[in-house]
């Protein structure tokens, strides 16, 4: 599946709320989150667990205070956390064609412009990506596949703005695994942006002596 | 005395071992059941096929070596051993998919080659005994 990442050029920090509702499991998480985007995230879980998640180039680190553990995950691709990908929606074309995407249809009706980007591979499971916008802000983006399933939604909304941006503070993603759907909803709060991060966060370090389990793929 | 005081004891720390037992074997379970949906939902089988079928035994190999990675969203929040049981299983369930449909698609290769070399010789064969001089 397209990893559907965000082109930005601020660094912002606040607090966030994640529920997911699945049928194997409901949670609720809550955090702080700093981010860089698309380079650099750290999320610090305050519940249910004291959990520090962050990423250098590829690797991400696992670290938990409390308990004096983490792990390494190192992988081939950028794996960023629902947190901090979906946050700003600022989308650019020449982006997406970059992730192979082409734009292949445009509506604008009453107020509602609806954009339609394709995979450039005809084999990708992928027929579009849509993407609705209402007041220039982007209000729902949907992932349909080649049998007109929609296999993700993300809607957008309570909008505010942040040093000039437009910011949704809850973000709704609806997604269907075989057959299954599971629903999380992001809700963000005091969110600020800054000019740099912090030199602490930007450069976290776990401390030495922990010794991290390693996973390689 | 001492042994009813002893059984006691016992008792008492069983009794408080046990939900940490429980909690820990329920992370670990729900932990099993979402990577192997997960993994499942996110490995291509489609393109691990297509690489046993054209790269033969390579495809298999770089099925067995290249490891599945989960998403880091799906460990968010979640106790050191939901993420252990986590990625193991989602590592184990992912490269048994990667495995098993680049070792089909090499099988697969293997016969619709063996049948075209097949086909490719009676083809000679038959303009060769054909040829009139």
């Amino acid at each position: 599946m397209l990893n559907l990442s965000f082109v930005v050029i601020a660094t912002f920090t606040g607090l966030f709320t994640q529920i997911n509702v699945s049928k194997i499991q409901n949670d609720t998480v809550k955090g702080r989150f700093y981010m860089n985007p698309p380079s650099y995230y750290l999320m610090h879980v305050n519940y249910p667990v004291d959990q520090v998640l962050f990423n250098r180039g590829d690797t991400t680190f696992i670290y938990y205070p409390e308990t004096r553990e983490g792990f390494k995950l190192i992988s081939n691709y950028s794996n960023s956390p629902e947190v901090s990908k979906s946050l700003i929606p600022v989308f650019k074309d020449e982006y997406l064609t970059k992730l192979g995407m082409i734009l292949v249809k445009s509506d604008y009706k009453n107020g509602v412009l609806t954009k339609y980007y394709s995979p450039t591979d005809s084999k990708s499971k992928l027929k579009f990506i849509k993407i609705v916008y209402k007041n220039h802000l982007i209000n729902r983006i949907e992932v349909i596949d080649r049998d007109n399933n929609v296999v993700k939604r993300s809607v957008y909304g309570n909008y505010k703005r942040v040093n000039n941006r437009n910011i949704p503070m809850r973000i709704k993603n609806y997604s269907r695994i075989n057959k299954d759907s599971a629903v999380s909803q992001i809700d963000y709060d005091s969110v600020i942006y800054r000019e740099k991060l912090p030199d602490s966060i930007e450069n976290y370090k776990i401390p030495p002596e922990i010794k991290l389990k390693e996973m390689k793929w | 005395m001492v042994i009813k005081r002893a059984f006691v004891v016992l008792l008492v720390a069983m009794l408080l071992i046990t939900p940490v037992l429980v909690n820990a074997s329920d992370s670990a379970s729900s932990a099993i059941v979402a990577a192997d949906r997960d993994a499942r939902a996110n490995t291509s089988g489609g393109l691990w096929f297509a690489a046993g079928c054209l790269f033969g035994l390579l495809g298999v190999g770089a099925a067995y070596i290249m490891e599945p990675s989960p998403k880091a969203s799906s460990l968010l929040g979640k106790s050191p051993e939901y993420v252990a049981a986590y990625t193991e299983e989602y590592k184990s369930v992912g490269k048994s998919i990667q495995t098993k449909n680049a070792l089909t698609g090499c099988v697969v290769g293997a016969v619709v080659e063996a049948v075209v070399f097949t086909v490719y010789y009676f083809v000679i064969l038959a303009a060769a005994t054909s040829t009139t001089y």
